[in-house]
């Protein structure tokens, strides 16, 4: 699947390195960089566009179903990486986030006659409280210490989850939610053109996002805390914004996902895919929406390739491997192949 | 409420303690010298119990024997790991943290494709012998041999920090390894030792934690969470505080078990964090030195 990495824009933050000018040395790359920028970033939406359109023309049915996959996997990976990524704020709260959004859809459309357009408007608006709920502890710890405090958010949902009155949740057993149909296309082709048009919405909003305030506010936050509240900017509002960015997201990939899988259950959403989309983050390229997108490719091609080779047990095995490997000698993550040349100064003062 | 019902929900709680505080003495003493907090040393405990118990119950090896190479086995991979981070480039935001949930997903899918997804129940380490003490409380052997490790462990970690040249290195890498380096200590090979103690007390930690559950391929998760909510609770850079708050996890884990049933522990411990971080003074949540995960 050639779609993936056809948007070739450099790094979403390069252009605006400016702000955190207090923590990173320029090196006079910046006017280049977003001249770049403003050449690659709608070149690879419209080629998202095409190449996304044609594929349902392309694929089988079933290999539709992955690409679908693979989109609504980019949609909350780009809200991990507003969080991680741009903000710097350790969150494994994502995957929680994601399946918030997924349930709350399948309540919805199992207990109430509310359209899909009000559905998705419900779980934004859940998902939007959740980020700023989840978000309050960033203002008091940082680092490895909010990772786990995010992560004991996850587990507490997965405990709700499994412990809710089974006519809310379903319990162990799950929710099972019928596909929204788009005009007069089949379930499968519907839930893929939905996802793809969330998707070209969401990257270019994180596009935006890069060059709004409070955008570059993150990246400061990222680089100093303390620089960026030297400037005038404010970690309340800026941490909480990056946690509800991120968890709406989430929530839409979960709302896509409710409709395009079908099935939900606890264990969709246990530690694991909070820890599989930091690493989809990571592999593909901080900060970056080229990268999540790689990211994303990452977490659902992988694992077909190792099925279709027939060896399903050894997908978590090569996976732990190749994470430690791409680490090792791709520091910038996947995406890092793709930049022209690399940044200086990257981390530096760190 | 009697006495001797008091003193076994506590002392029981004090034991599972004693299990998490020695699980977090590994994160802790890791994340002092490398600044990594290691998310693999709950399954580097499983992946050492599990090796003993494949070397015994499989091949036939005396117990003994087994639960040692499982051990070594687990402080080798440790220190493998260790290695592994030496090679992160610095300011790589999230990377050492990636690797070791590379490496808890890679031994978590080794343990299951040898053991597959069956609960195993792990001897217990010294018979289930009950020893009554006055005032009515009741212990047996396996808990009295847990409490004798982690004190063993505990101390044996306290002389080799406090009176050991090699522990002298460690405290001077954990301070600033930049001018460790530069007074001739070999800081790679320090964490290299300290991520292979780590390793070992792992094991310890992981086979004590067998032999008071059934084993599966995570069984040490929960061991892990507790140790985690310990730290974050009781400050990663410090050693006294977040031990003690290990114990009183436990404690308090056993007496909301107690009062709600096991059910309802998750949400307890859950709301616990939630207090504890809400009520803590600032500048006790503060780290000295902020390590960005």
């Amino acid at each position: 699947m050639k779609r993936v990495p056809s948007m070739p824009h450099r790094d979403t933050h390069a252009p605006t390195a400016a702000p955190s000018v207090a923590a990173r040395p320029l090196a006079g790359g910046v006017r280049q960089d977003q001249r770049l920028w403003l050449r690659s970033g709608p070149i690879g939406l419209a080629a998202l566009v095409i190449v996304g359109a044609l594929l349902p023309l392309l694929l089988s049915p079933y290999n539709l179903y992955i690409a679908s996959q693979v989109v609504i996997y980019a949609v909350a990976t780009i809200g991990m990486n507003v969080v991680f990524g741009t903000t710097g704020q350790l969150s494994l709260a994502q995957g929680a986030f994601f399946g918030l959004g997924a349930y709350t859809a399948g309540y919805i459309y199992l207990h109430t006659t509310i359209a899909p357009i009000g559905e998705l408007a419900i779980v934004i608006a859940v998902s939007l409280l959740a980020g700023l709920i989840v978000g309050l502890p960033a203002l008091r710890v940082s680092g490895l210490r909010l990772a786990v405090v995010t992560l004991a958010f996850g587990e507490l949902f997965i405990w709700w989850l499994n412990n809710a009155p089974t006519n809310v949740t379903g319990g162990q057993q799950g929710l099972t939610v019928g596909p929204i149909l788009v005009g007069g296309l089949s379930a499968q082709t519907s839930g893929y053109v939905m996802a793809l048009a969330a998707a070209v919405i969401i990257s270019a909003l994180a596009l935006r996002l890069a060059r709004t305030p409070v955008g570059r506010m993150m990246l400061a936050v990222r680089e100093s805390e303390a620089a960026a509240v030297s400037v005038g900017g404010s970690l309340v509002v800026t941490k909480l914004t990056a946690f509800m960015i991120s968890a709406c997201f989430a929530g839409i990939a979960g709302w896509l996902f409710a409709h395009d899988v079908g099935s939900l259950s606890p264990s969709t959403f246990d530690i694991f895919p909070s820890i599989y989309f930091l690493v989809a983050v990571i592999i593909g390229g901080t900060g970056s929406v080229l990268g999540s997108w790689i990211g994303a490719a990452y977490l659902i091609l992988v694992p077909q390739a190792v099925a279709s080779a027939g060896a399903t047990n050894l997908y978590p095995l090569i996976s732990g491997a190749l994470l430690i490997v791409v680490i090792v000698l791709l520091p910038g993550g996947v995406c890092s192949l793709f930049r022209y040349r690399r940044r200086p100064g990257r981390g530096g003062a760190r | 409420m009697s006495l001797s019902l008091f003193l076994n929900v506590t002392v029981s709680g004090l034991i599972v303690g004693a299990v998490y505080a020695l699980v977090l003495l590994g994160i802790l003493m890791v994340y002092r010298v490398s600044k990594a907090v290691n998310f693999a040393h709950g399954a580097l405990g499983m992946f050492a119990a599990f090796s003993g118990y494949y070397f015994a119950a499989t091949q036939g090896w005396p117990w003994p024997l087994a639960i040692i190479v499982g051990l070594v086995l687990g402080a080798v991979i440790a220190a493998g790991t260790g290695r592994l981070l030496e090679f992160i480039p610095k300011g790589a935001n999230g990377y050492d943290l990636v690797t070791t949930l590379g490496l808890l997903l890679l031994l978590t899918a080794v343990a299951q494709s040898a053991f597959g997804v069956n609960t195993y129940s792990y001897p217990a380490l010294w018979g289930n012998k009950q020893f009554s003490i006055p005032g009515g409380l009741q212990i047996n052997g396996n808990d009295l041999l847990v409490l004798g490790l982690v004190a063993i462990s505990f101390l044996a970690f306290y002389l080799v920090l406090a009176r050991s040249q090699i522990g002298l290195s460690i405290r001077a890498v954990a301070e600033n390894p930049t001018i460790a380096a530069s007074l001739s200590i070999n800081v790679g090979a320090t964490r290299t030792v300290v991520w292979t103690l780590a390793g070992l007390i792992a094991g310890v930690g992981g086979v004590i934690a067998a032999s008071r559950t059934s084993v599966d391929a995570l069984y040490m998760t929960p061991f892990l969470l507790k140790a985690f909510v310990a730290g974050i609770i009781g400050g990663l850079d410090r050693f006294v505080a977040p031990l003690a708050i290990a114990f009183g996890v436990g404690v308090y884990e056993n007496w909301t078990t107690y009062f709600f049933g096991a059910n309802d522990s998750t949400p307890a411990v859950f709301i616990l964090i939630v207090v504890a971080l809400s009520i803590a003074p600032r500048r006790f949540l503060e780290e000295r030195h902020e390590a960005r995960a």
